[in-house]
C-alpha cells in the first residue's frame, strides 16, 4: 500500500495511525506540511521507529518551499520530486490518503 | 496507466489544490491519462469563474481551466457540494433564480456518480484533501 | 453509489469515524440532517460488509451494541489486510 499523508505529526495523528498500520512493502509518501516529520529531531522519532520495510518518502519540493534541507532530515529517509510521486502511485496499489 | 483524482479542499487555503495540479503535470509528461478531476466538498471552490487574486501570484481556477482546454482533462464539481455552496450549474441558475455564470471555463456539474465511475474505470484514484 | 454500479464494498470506520455509527443521536436538537437513516439503509444497497476497528472503539470505551447497526469489530492487522487486498481505497 501506499500512504499519502499530507499533515505534521504535530497536527493530528493521521500520520501516526498510518505507522501503527504499515507492514513490510508498505511505503509512506509524505507531502505538504507532513515534511516537517523528516526533520531529524524529537518529532522524527515516530517515522524511525518503523520497521526498515517500510519506505519512507518526502516530496521535495515541499522541502525546498519551506527552506527544509535535506541535511536536516533523519538518515534512511528517501526523497522524490513529482515524477517520482507519479512513480510511486504506479508502483503501488491500493493508494490510500489518510487525513 | 489511467489516474482520476478528488479534490476535497478549497484553493488557496489549503495546499490541495496546488498539489494535485503539479501530479498532474508530472503523470501527463510521464505519458498517463488523467481520466477526470473530481471536486468534492469544499474543493467545488476550484471552479469559481469570478475568482481574482492579486496579479503576482498564481491563477488557480485558471490553471484547471487551461489544464482542460490543453489536455482535455475531464473537470467535475460535485452538484450537491456545488448548490449548497452557491456554485450553480447555468440551466439550474435560470430555473431556481441564481446566477447563471458561476462555472469557469473547463468544469462541469454532475453527480457522485461520475466520482464512482472515475474510481472504478481509472487503475489509481488519488485524493488531495486539508 | 458504489452498491449501484456493481461494486464489492467493504465501509470501514476507524477512529473518530466510529463515532457516526453512534445510537441516540439527537440531530435535530442543532437542526442537522439525521445520518442514523443512511446507516440503516446500508443493507437496502447490499452493504452488508461493514467493519469497525476494534482498536479504535475500544480506546473509545464504545460496544458494538451501542451502535446503529451490526458491525464485526475487526483489529486492526486484520483490517489493514483487507484495505491491502482493495484495487482502490477512497474516503468521503
Amino acid at each position: 500500500m501506499l500512504y499519502i499523508i499530507n499533515k505534521n505529526p504535530s497536527q493530528n495523528l493521521a500520520l501516526k495511525n498510518c505507522v501503527d498500520q504499515a507492514i513490510a512493502g508498505d511505503v509512506i509518501l509524505l507531502i505538504e506540511s507532513a515534511v516537517y516529520a523528516v526533520i531529524n529531531a524529537a518529532q522524527s522519532t515516530l517515522l524511525q521507529s518503523l520497521d526498515d520495510q517500510v519506505s519512507v518518502y518526502a516530496l521535495i519540493p515541499d522541502l525546498q518551499a519551506r527552506g527544509i534541507a535535506l541535511d536536516q532530515c533523519y538518515r534512511g529517509v528517501n526523497v522524490v520530486d513529482y515524477a517520482g510521486f507519479v512513480g510511486l502511485v504506479t508502483e503501488h496499489q491500493p493508494v490510500r490518503s489518510c487525513f | 496507466m489511467k489516474i482520476s483524482l478528488q479534490i476535497n479542499a478549497s484553493p488557496y487555503q489549503h495546499q490541495a489544490a496546488d498539489s494535485a495540479w503539479h501530479f498532474i503535470q508530472a503523470a501527463i509528461l510521464s505519458g498517463h491519462e488523467v481520466y477526470r478531476v473530481f471536486f468534492y466538498h469544499d474543493g467545488i471552490f476550484n471552479a469559481l469563474r469570478d475568482a481574482r487574486p492579486p496579479g503576482d501570484e498564481r491563477d488557480i481556477v485558471k490553471r484547471w481551466s487551461d489544464l482542460n482546454a490543453k489536455h482535455g482533462v475531464d473537470l467535475v464539481v460535485c452538484v450537491s457540494s456545488a448548490q449548497r455552496r452557491g456554485l450553480l450549474e447555468q440551466t439550474v441558475a435560470k430555473k431556481l433564480g441564481g446566477y447563471q455564470a458561476a462555472l469557469a471555463d473547463g468544469f462541469r456539474i454532475a453527480g457522485l456518480g461520475l466520482l464512482m465511475e472515475a474510481i472504478i474505470e481509472a487503475d489509481r484514484h488519488i485524493t488531495f484533501g486539508a | 453509489m458504489a452498491a449501484a454500479f456493481d461494486q464489492r464494498v467493504v465501509l470501514v470506520f476507524e477512529g473518530d469515524g466510529i463515532y457516526a455509527l453512534m445510537k441516540d443521536q439527537q440531530a435535530e436538537v442543532l437542526d442537522l440532517k439525521d445520518n442514523s437513516l443512511i446507516f440503516k439503509a446500508l443493507s437496502i444497497y447490499d452493504i452488508n460488509d461493514v467493519a469497525v476497528e476494534k482498536e479504535s472503539m475500544q480506546a473509545r470505551a464504545i460496544k458494538t451494541d451501542q451502535l446503529l447497526i451490526p458491525v464485526v469489530a475487526t483489529p486492526r492487522h486484520e483490517l489493514k489486510q483487507r484495505l491491502q487486498s482493495a484495487d482502490q481505497v477512497f474516503s468521503l
